[in-house]
């Protein structure tokens, strides 16, 4: 099996947890949905209308790993929004939790449009702006390669985040700190979750040291990489 | 965050439904409508003490725009000298209770509407007599001679989980749950156990739609009820105030082990019954938090506003280890301080160096940016802090200069603020690394040694002697003129370096006019000299500058470089 890997990173980046409105905080890591979405705006894919997520569909057939290449770091920031759509030019202050400096590897296997995806990652293309989160927090991406992957058999250093699942085994190891995240894994046209899941990330980017694990776990490699998909 | 609450909820499940969406009343005394069954007569009201078992109440928070949820409301005495806005609160009190009976226990509320203005006038009695802030109204029904309270009356308690999943029935749809990821009929419902999650405020999330809440975060019965419970908990036994707000001790285990949890949460319960405030307990409560190993907690610090809750911050997965530490080094600093008047460095006393920032002010942002650097060990910017500190010592020292008297706070803060940078380095926050010292003499270099990690440079080292000696020109000045015009040279503690560089100078004219210019001061201003020589072109911070001086003018009465009379005036 093949798989496209590339870097993204920002200045900051928000991945809201569903139940904060009122202030807002942050997943460590951009769910499925969220990198779905980049893709989808880096190959110029279009929703009938907002409440439409029928671009989903097309990476109905990816799978998907992430890794975070630096700590997780967080800060609170003060933000103005203003309701524009109402036309009351309403202002609402609202602390956010931002990641700071994020930058993620994200590895996708074959689909559908995977070699348009190779050529636009690879020339740096992208249709629509790409961003972590929210308009504001643009995104750069750079293109690390394509390559082979090869199933690999535990113990071994996991370096993506995991997906949580029965009758997993982690060596914990010195300064490491797991955070658990628990989002919405994939939707429907409509917006309406699917599928939940729970995943541990290490948040100062330290690999895993994995024992026993019920999925598959693939190496790169080129890359001296273990991964394993988050869906 | 969520599902760890749900969790507590459901491993502290209460005996009966019921009590898990029943709220902790919090006021000893209460009034109660006496109304008699058989024959159905309203039969007047009374204070009546609140029992030991609060749920009997069925009282849950119906503040805002909640209505009809429970049979005991809220009744504010705020406004209790203006007897017109009394009776207001009163009717709107009454009329929430009267929205729990409408269409269901339809008599009583019947009962209520006909006797209102008797029971207005007997409330209004009552409650000019009531020292309480707020006190709550509730019903109690006699049946065959006995007082039955809310919840040991079955329709009431039937009425009672009724309207608590009455939203969730009325607008549920068959969905995955957010929580437990199963498919069946989910609602969105999670604002009424937490307002955070509120879809009602449009403008405070991008694309936030009311109508969307069910996409968003649909939740079912039984996840929604652990919810409710869990929160209860929460705020009933896991819960410290903190600085004027409050601070939401979750905690979870890595490995699942209901009875290690239950262990956890009975000792948090335990510890924040006997001490409420985490910031003046702080080091009691991380000791007794720090006792589990294999337990890890989220701390949410909350703002609480009426109904409405806002995150001030969330840390998640502190461990048990990290709390250890934070507990030994706030000990080592102190000893290594040798001061008995300064406390050990904890959040309250950063709190007091930030100025006591309330909410939602720039500084408190900065401040809770250190509190998450501290049990997050993450790296907080040196030159921020000292800003904060110089800013505080300023003003101490201001009022030093202006009232022209002995007043010391400025050295004490500046004591409190060398303990805080000692102790947050070596907690990690700050990254100060030990320096070398090249210029010899004994008694200097057993000090500096010391403190290594901030005596890391000559410039400090000798920026602070010029400090010392500056310390010693006042006290000198304050001994003999009980003033101490030499203050006004130091530029309300904004110098940079070439104006330190030049108090050397005049700090050794003025020694010698007092007469006190002897060996050991000869010794400090030569190893000054002799650092400053040796110090390369630095780029420290107004603040950082000032803030090593400042250390200097606070230890320049103890040892060791206070010094004999004797040896003065050699």
């Amino acid at each position: 099996m093949k798989v496209l890997v590339f870097d993204v990173f920002g200045k900051y980046a928000i991945f809201r947890r569903s139940y904060t409105t009122t202030s807002s905080t942050s997943y460590c890591f951009p769910p499925r949905t969220a990198i779905c979405g980049l893709l989808g705006a880096i190959l110029g894919i279009e929703n009938e209308t907002t409440n439409s997520s029928k671009h989903l569909r097309t990476f109905d057939q990816a799978h998907i790993a992430v890794r975070s290449l630096k700590p997780v770091r967080k800060v609170n920031l003060s933000t103005n929004y203003i309701d524009t759509r109402s036309g009351h030019n309403q202002r609402t202050q609202i602390l956010l939790e931002l990641i700071k400096s994020p930058a993620y590897r994200v590895y996708i296997s074959e689909f559908e449009k995977f070699e348009q995806l190779k050529y636009h990652l690879e020339n740096k293309i992208s249709i629509f702006t790409p961003y972590l989160g929210q308009a504001q927090m643009i995104a750069d991406f750079s293109y690390i390669g394509c390559f082979q992957i090869t199933q690999a058999e535990p113990p071994l250093e996991l370096h993506t985040v995991m997906k949580i699942t029965g009758g997993t085994i982690i060596e914990p190891q010195r300064d490491q700190i797991l955070i658990k995240e628990q989002m919405v894994l994939n939707m429907d046209d409509e917006r309406r979750p699917t599928e939940v899941a729970s995943y541990w990330i290490e948040k100062n980017a330290k690999p895993l040291k994995i024992l026993r694990y019920s999925k598959p776990i693939y190496s790169i490699n080129e890359l001296g990489e273990n991964i394993c998909w988050i869906d | 965050m969520l599902t760890k609450i749900i969790k507590i909820g459901h491993l502290m499940r209460p005996p009966d439904l019921y009590r898990n969406f029943v709220q902790q009343v919090n006021t000893e005394n209460g009034l109660a409508l006496f109304i008699n069954l058989a024959p159905m007569e309203y039969r007047g009201i009374r204070i009546i003490e609140t029992p030991n078992e609060n749920h009997l109440l069925l009282y849950c928070d119906q503040r805002g725009q909640v209505s009809g949820k429970s049979p005991t409301v809220n009744l504010t005495l705020k406004n209790k000298k203006s007897a017109e806005k009394l009776k207001e609160d009163i009717q709107k009190a009454l009329q929430k209770m009267r929205n729990f009976f409408e269409g269901e226990v339809e008599n009583i509320g019947a009962l209520i509407e006909e006797n209102s203005e008797k029971i207005i006038q007997e409330i209004e009695n009552i409650l000019q007599n009531m020292n309480e802030k707020s006190t709550y109204l509730t019903i109690i029904i006699i049946q065959d001679n006995q007082e039955l309270r809310p919840a040991e009356y079955e329709p009431f308690k039937q009425l009672f989980l009724k309207k608590a999943f009455s939203k969730a029935t009325e607008t549920s749809v068959n969905g995955v749950c957010h929580f437990c990821g199963e498919s069946k009929a989910v609602s969105a419902t999670v604002n009424e156990v937490f307002t955070f999650a509120t879809f009602d405020k449009p403008g405070f999330c991008p694309s936030l739609k009311k109508e969307d809440a069910i996409k968003v975060l649909p939740i079912c019965e039984e996840c929604k009820t652990n919810l409710q419970n869990g929160a209860n908990v929460l705020r009933k036994d896991l819960s410290f105030n903190f600085l004027g707000n409050k601070l939401w001790v979750i905690p979870s285990l890595v490995v699942e082990d209901e009875n290690a949890l239950k262990n956890v949460i009975n000792k948090i319960k335990q510890v924040s019954n006997e001490l409420k405030d985490f910031a003046k307990k702080e080091k009691t409560i991380e000791q007794a938090l720090c006792d589990q190993d294999q337990v890890h907690y989220d701390f949410l610090f909350m703002e609480m506003n009426q109904s409405q809750q806002r995150i001030e911050l969330h840390l998640t997965e502190i461990s048990p280890t990290r709390l250890r530490q934070l507990v030994e080094v706030a000990q080592e600093v102190k000893q290594k301080m040798d001061m008995e008047d300064i406390p050990e460095p904890t959040l309250g006393l950063l709190w007091y160096l930030y100025e006591k920032p309330t909410s939602r002010s720039e500084e408190r942002k900065e401040y809770l940016a250190l509190v998450r650097s501290i049990f997050q060990a993450e790296p907080y910017n040196l030159q921020r802090f000292l800003w904060y500190c110089m800013r505080r010592i300023r003003k101490a020292a201001q009022e030093y200069v202006s009232n022209d008297r002995e007043s010391f706070g400025w050295r004490k803060l500046t004591y409190l603020s060398f303990a805080s940078i000692l102790y947050l380095n070596q907690i990690g926050v700050f990254n100060l690394k030990k320096g070398e010292n090249k210029v010899n003499s004994d008694e200097l270099s057993a000090f500096f040694d010391k403190y290594p990690e901030f005596f890391n440079e000559s410039w400090k080292k000798a920026v602070f002697l010029t400090g010392i000696l500056a310390g010693k020109v006042l006290s000198i000045q304050y001994a003999k003129r009980q003033a101490t015009p030499f203050f006004k040279k130091l530029k309300g503690l904004k110098m940079n370096m070439q104006d330190i560089q030049g108090l050397l100078a005049e700090i050794r004219n003025k020694l010698q006019q007092y007469g006190s210019y002897g060996q050991r001061i000869d010794l400090l201003m030569k190893s000054a000299a002799a650092y400053y020589l040796e110090s390369a072109k630095q780029k420290s911070t107004v603040d950082e500058l000032n803030f090593v001086f400042t250390l200097g003018l606070a230890y320049s009465n103890k040892e060791p470089f206070k010094i004999e009379e004797v040896e003065e005036n050699e």
